[in-house]
C-alpha cells in the first residue's frame, strides 16, 4: 500500500534544529528552494534515512497515519541525488534491484565480496612468525657498512690478532685481543694507535739555530756592506794622499781617517783661497796697466808730452812706456793663467774629497747597521743553545756545532763591520743550515713508516669492528618453527580457497540480481514508460528519440548510446529511468514510499538544460508516477519554471522556502503561494 | 636440517638483494664448493660451473646445490642417470623462504624421487646427514662471513669466487699457523 508523506519532523539536536513542515500529503509535487547550506538536504533526508536524522510521518490510501521506518536499499530508489542523475544509468543498480525483487542476491553479492576483501583473511601470519629480531634488523646496515671498509682482507680474527700484534711491536707494547664488546674493545684497540715521534730538545734547539739562519748575511758572492766601506775606505784614502801630493803638507798618520780628510780638506780649501788672491792682485794690475795706458795715449793726443811717470814722476819716454804697457796688455800673461788652472785643479780635488767622504760616511752606517744585527742575533742564540738534560744526541750535536762557531764570532767581532765578519757569520749561516737540514731528517727518520702504521690501524679497527658487530649479530637468538612456517602457509592456502569461495559465491549472486534486474528492464511496463516519457522530449531533444533503457546503458538500434548524451540529456534519460523503474514498484509491499526525491537535479547543468529538466520534471503526471515528487534546488529560476510548468498540467504543488541558516537561530520555513 | 649462522644469513640475503634468484643459485654453488673444500673428506673437490651436474663433485660423492623458495624441490628425471655415477649423492638445500636461513644435506637413494620435501624430520628415503650438515654450515659461515661484502658485491662471478678463494687462503694460513 503506497504511502505519502504528510510531515517531516527535524530533532531539535540535528544540524539546523527543531523544523516542522506538515500537510504535505495533499501535494503531488513538493519544492524545497534555499540557499547553499540552508538545510534543504537535511529537511528531506529523512525520506530517504528516517530515525536519527528525522521523523517522516504518512497517510495511506484509506487516510490512516504511520510513520514511515523503511530501511536498506528503498532509500536506493527514493532519493535520487544529482551525481546519480548524471552518473550514466551506473548508479541505477539498487533501484532495479528493488525493482526485480533481488535485494537480497545484491546484499548477499555485497557481503561475501566484503567478507573476500577483508585483512582477516587475507593477512599473513607467515611473515610474523619468522620475523628478524629488532637487534640484528638494527645492526645489520651497520654490518654491512663497516664490513664494506674492509675491502678485500679476510675478516678473520687471526687476521685482527696479525694486524694488533705488528702494531704492538712497532709500539714496544705488548697486546692480546680481548673481549669483542666496544667498551673493552676500543680502549684495547686505541692503546696500539700509531703516533707522531718527536726528537727530545728539537723544539728549543731549532728556533735557536733558526734565528743564526736567517739573521740577514749577505749570501757568499754578494756585495755585502762591509766589503762596499772597505772601497769607501780606499777611495778615500786616495783622495787624502792627492791632496798630500799635490799641496805637500805634513800628514799625520795616526790620526783617524776621518780627522785627515777633514785636514787634507781645510788645506785644499786654504790653497783655493791663495790662488784666487793671486788671480785677484794680476787682475788689478792689468787693470791699472790699462788706466796707465789709456792716461799715456791721452796726454799724446791732446799733444801734451808725458816725459814723467804719473805714479812715481820719474821721467820716461812715453811712447816708449805706451808700447810696452800695451804690449803687456795683449793676452793673458802666463801667469795669471798658471794660478787659473791650480785654482781648478785645487776644487775638483776638493769636491773628489768631499764626496768620498760623504760615500765613506754613508757606507759606515750601513755597515755598523748590518754588523749590529749580526751581533745581536748571535748574541741572543748563545744562550739558547747549550743542550738541557734529555735532549736527543743529535740535538746536542748540532747546538754544540753552531754554539761554538756563535762565540768565536763574538770573540772576533765584536769590535766593528768587517769583511772578514761578513765572510765567518756566512759561514756561520751555512753551519746553522746544515744543522737544521741534519735535524730535521733525523727527525722524519724517527716516523719511517708512521703512515703505513696509521693505514693499518685504521684497518684493524675496521676490522675489530666488523668482528664486534659480527659477534653480536651471531650471538642474536633468531630462531622459527619450521613446522609452525609450513602449516601457517597450509592455512594461507586454504585461506585463499576460502576467498575464491567467496568469490565465486558473490559472482554468482551479482549474476542472479543482474539476471532479475534484466527482467525488470525488459519489463513491457518500464520500456513502455520509459520510451513515453522520452517522446515527450523527442522534438526538443532529438539525441533522446529511439532511446531504449538497458540497466546500465541506454542504446539506440541496440548501440550503447549512454557516452553520446550531454550532460542535461543524461539527466532527463536517468528522470525518466528512474521513474519508469519506480512507477513500477511504488506502492508495492517491497517498496512502500509513494514518493521520489531529486536531490539538486540540475547540479552542474546550463541554462538550456536546466529550462530542460523544469519543464520535464513539471510535465510528469499521476499517470506516470502514482506518487509525490520532492524536488530540492537552490536554482530559484528552476524552481519557478518547474513550478509553472506544474500548475499548467494540473499538479497539486507545494513551494516551501528554507531562509538561510544561522547558527542559534531557529529555521522557520516559508510557505510560498505556489 | 640446520639454521645458518645470523651473519651468514645477512649476507646471503644481501646477495638475494643484488643478484637475482637464479643468480644467486649459482653464487650460493660457489660458496658451498669453497665451504665444502675446506673440509678434509671433500678437500679439492671439483665445482662444475657450467650448466652440467652435478654442481660439485668430490671423488667419489656428487652435491646439488639448491636454493627454493619453498618446502620442496623437484628433481627432473636427469637426476636417475647421474645419481649412479657416483657412490654417494647428497642435495644440499637452502630454503629461503624462511627466515632465518635453513640448510639441508640430504643423502639421495639410487632411485632418487622427483620431488624431495624439505621437512624437519626428513623422511627414510632420503635422510638428511647431521654431522655433514654441522660442519658444512660451520664451513660456509666462515667462508662467507670471511669474505663478506667482497664476495657479495662483486660485480661478476669470477669477482666473487676470487673473494671466496682469498677467504679460503686466509682460513687456511690461519689454520696452519695455529697447528
Amino acid at each position: 500500500m503506497t504511502l505519502r508523506v504528510d510531515a517531516i519532523n527535524l530533532p531539535p539536536d540535528g544540524p539546523i534544529g527543531a523544523v516542522s513542515v506538515m500537510g504535505l500529503a495533499a501535494s503531488d509535487l513538493i519544492v524545497v528552494i534555499g540557499p547553499n547550506g540552508a538545510g534543504k538536504s537535511v529537511l528531506t533526508l529523512p525520506l530517504e534515512s528516517p530515525g536519527s536524522a528525522g521523523d517522516v510521518e504518512c497517510v495511506d490510501e484509506t487516510g490512516a497515519r504511520q510513520e514511515y521506518r523503511s530501511r536498506g536499499v528503498n532509500q536506493a530508489i527514493a532519493f535520487i541525488r544529482s551525481t546519480q542523475l548524471m552518473s550514466g544509468f551506473r548508479d541505477l543498480e539498487g533501484a532495479l534491484a528493488l525493482a526485480a525483487n533481488a535485494t537480497a542476491d545484491l546484499h548477499r553479492e555485497r557481503l561475501l565480496t566484503q567478507m573476500a576483501n577483508t585483512d582477516l583473511l587475507r593477512a599473513s601470519a607467515v611473515e610474523s612468525s619468522h620475523a628478524e629480531p629488532g637487534t640484528i634488523r638494527m645492526q645489520r646496515e651497520a654490518y654491512f657498512a663497516a664490513d664494506r671498509q674492509c675491502g678485500q682482507r679476510p675478516r678473520t680474527i687471526d687476521e685482527y690478532r696479525r694486524l694488533g700484534q705488528a702494531l704492538a711491536a712497532s709500539r714496544g707494547v705488548a697486546w692480546a685481543p680481548g673481549a669483542m664488546a666496544d667498551a673493552d674493545r676500543l680502549p684495547n684497540e686505541l692503546r696500539l694507535q700509531p703516533e707522531l715521534r718527536t726528537m727530545q730538545g728539537l723544539a728549543q734547539v731549532r728556533p735557536a739555530i733558526d734565528s743564526i739562519r736567517t739573521i740577514g748575511v749577505p749570501l757568499a758572492g754578494q756585495e755585502s756592506s762591509a766589503t762596499r766601506l772597505g772601497m769607501a775606505t780606499a777611495e778615500l784614502e786616495s783622495s787624502i794622499a792627492n791632496a798630500v801630493r799635490e799641496l805637500r803638507i805634513p800628514t799625520v798618520a795616526t790620526a783617524m781617517l776621518v780627522e785627515r780628510a777633514a785636514a787634507a780638506r781645510t788645506a785644499i780649501e786654504g790653497a783655493i783661497r791663495a790662488a784666487e788672491d793671486a788671480i785677484a792682485a794680476i787682475d788689478l794690475l792689468r787693470d791699472c796697466r790699462e788706466r796707465a795706458a789709456r792716461y799715456i795715449r791721452g796726454r799724446i793726443a791732446a799733444g801734451a808730452t808725458c816725459d814723467a811717470c804719473p805714479v812715481c814722476e820719474q821721467p820716461v819716454d812715453g811712447p816708449h812706456l805706451q808700447g810696452t804697457i800695451e804690449a803687456r796688455l795683449s793676452g793673458e800673461s802666463p801667469e795669471a793663467s798658471g794660478w787659473r788652472a791650480t785654482a781648478t785643479r785645487l776644487e775638483e780635488l776638493r769636491k773628489s774629497l768631499q764626496a768620498r767622504e760623504a760615500a765613506y760616511g754613508d757606507a759606515q752606517r750601513a755597515a755598523s747597521r748590518e754588523h749590529d744585527l749580526m751581533r745581536t742575533a748571535i748574541t741572543r742564540s748563545v744562550p739558547n743553545l747549550r743542550a738541557a738534560a734529555g735532549w736527543a744526541p743529535s740535538a746536542v750535536e748540532c747546538a754544540e756545532r753552531v754554539r761554538v762557531e756563535c762565540e768565536r764570532w763574538l770573540e772576533h767581532h765584536a769590535t766593528g763591520p768587517s769583511e772578514e765578519a761578513v765572510r765567518e757569520a756566512q759561514a756561520l749561516h751555512e753551519t746553522a743550515k746544515s744543522a737544521i737540514e741534519q735535524l730535521d731528517r733525523e727527525s722524519a727518520r724517527l716516523n719511517d713508516g708512521l703512515h703505513q702504521a696509521q693505514q693499518d690501524f685504521q684497518a684493524f679497527q675496521r676490522l675489530g669492528s666488523v668482528l664486534a658487530i659480527r659477534a653480536a649479530i651471531d650471538a642474536t637468538e633468531w630462531t622459527v618453527s619450521l613446522d609452525q612456517v609450513d602449516a601457517e602457509r597450509r592455512r594461507a592456502e586454504q585461506r585463499e580457497l576460502w576467498c575464491k569461495v567467496l568469490r565465486s559465491l558473490a559472482a554468482e549472486s551479482q549474476a542472479r540480481a543482474d539476471a532479475a534486474s534484466s527482467t525488470v528492464v525488459d519489463d513491457p511496463g518500464v520500456q513502455e514508460r520509459f520510451r513515453r516519457l522520452l517522446a515527450r522530449l523527442a522534438t526538443s531533444q532529438q539525441a533522446l528519440a529511439g532511446l531504449a533503457f538497458r540497466g546500465s546503458s541506454v542504446t539506440a538500434g541496440g548501440e550503447d548510446r549512454s557516452k553520446a548524451l550531454s550532460e542535461g540529456q543524461t539527466v532527463l534519460a536517468n528522470i525518466a529511468a528512474v521513474i519508469a523503474v519506480v512507477g513500477k514498484v511504488c506502492g508495492s509491499a517491497a517498496h512502500r514510499p509513494g514518493w521520489i526525491v531529486f536531490d539538486e537535479p540540475t547540479n552542474g547543468l546550463d541554462e538550456a538544460s536546466r529550462d530542460a529538466v523544469a519543464d520535464y520534471l513539471g510535465g510528469i503526471t499521476m499517470q506516470d508516477l502514482p506518487g509525490q515528487i520532492v524536488v530540492t534546488t537552490f536554482d530559484r529560476p528552476f524552481a519557478d519554471r518547474l513550478i509553472a510548468e506544474a500548475r499548467r498540467n494540473g499538479r497539486r504543488i507545494r513551494h516551501i522556502e528554507l531562509p538561510a541558516f544561522v547558527p542559534g537561530r531557529p529555521v522557520q520555513p516559508i510557505d510560498r503561494v505556489a | 636440517m640446520i639454521k645458518l649462522s645470523n651473519s651468514t644469513i645477512l649476507l646471503l640475503e644481501r646477495l638475494m638483494e643484488q643478484k637475482r634468484a637464479q643468480v644467486f643459485g649459482s653464487w650460493l654453488q660457489d660458496a658451498v664448493a669453497a665451504a665444502l673444500d675446506r673440509m678434509p673428506a671433500y678437500r679439492g673437490c671439483f665445482a662444475n660451473r657450467g650448466a652440467g651436474q652435478p654442481d660439485i663433485k668430490a671423488g667419489d660423492t656428487g652435491f646439488e646445490v639448491k636454493s627454493t623458495a619453498g618446502a620442496s624441490i623437484e628433481l627432473d628425471t636427469n637426476y636417475r642417470a647421474i645419481r649412479g655415477q657416483f657412490r654417494h649423492f647428497r642435495l644440499i638445500a637452502v630454503r629461503t623462504d624462511i627466515r632465518p636461513y635453513h640448510l639441508w644435506a640430504i643423502e639421495l637413494p639410487q632411485d632418487p624421487p622427483h620431488r624431495v620435501q624439505l621437512e624437519r624430520r626428513m623422511d627414510a628415503r632420503t635422510p638428511n646427514d647431521d654431522a655433514l650438515e654441522a660442519e658444512l654450515a660451520r664451513q660456509l659461515s666462515a667462508v662467507v662471513t670471511t669474505a663478506g661484502t667482497s664476495w657479495t658485491d662483486a660485480r661478476d662471478r669470477d669477482e666473487g669466487c676470487n673473494a671466496l678463494r682469498a677467504a679460503t687462503t686466509a682460513l687456511q694460513a690461519a689454520t696452519t699457523e695455529s697447528a
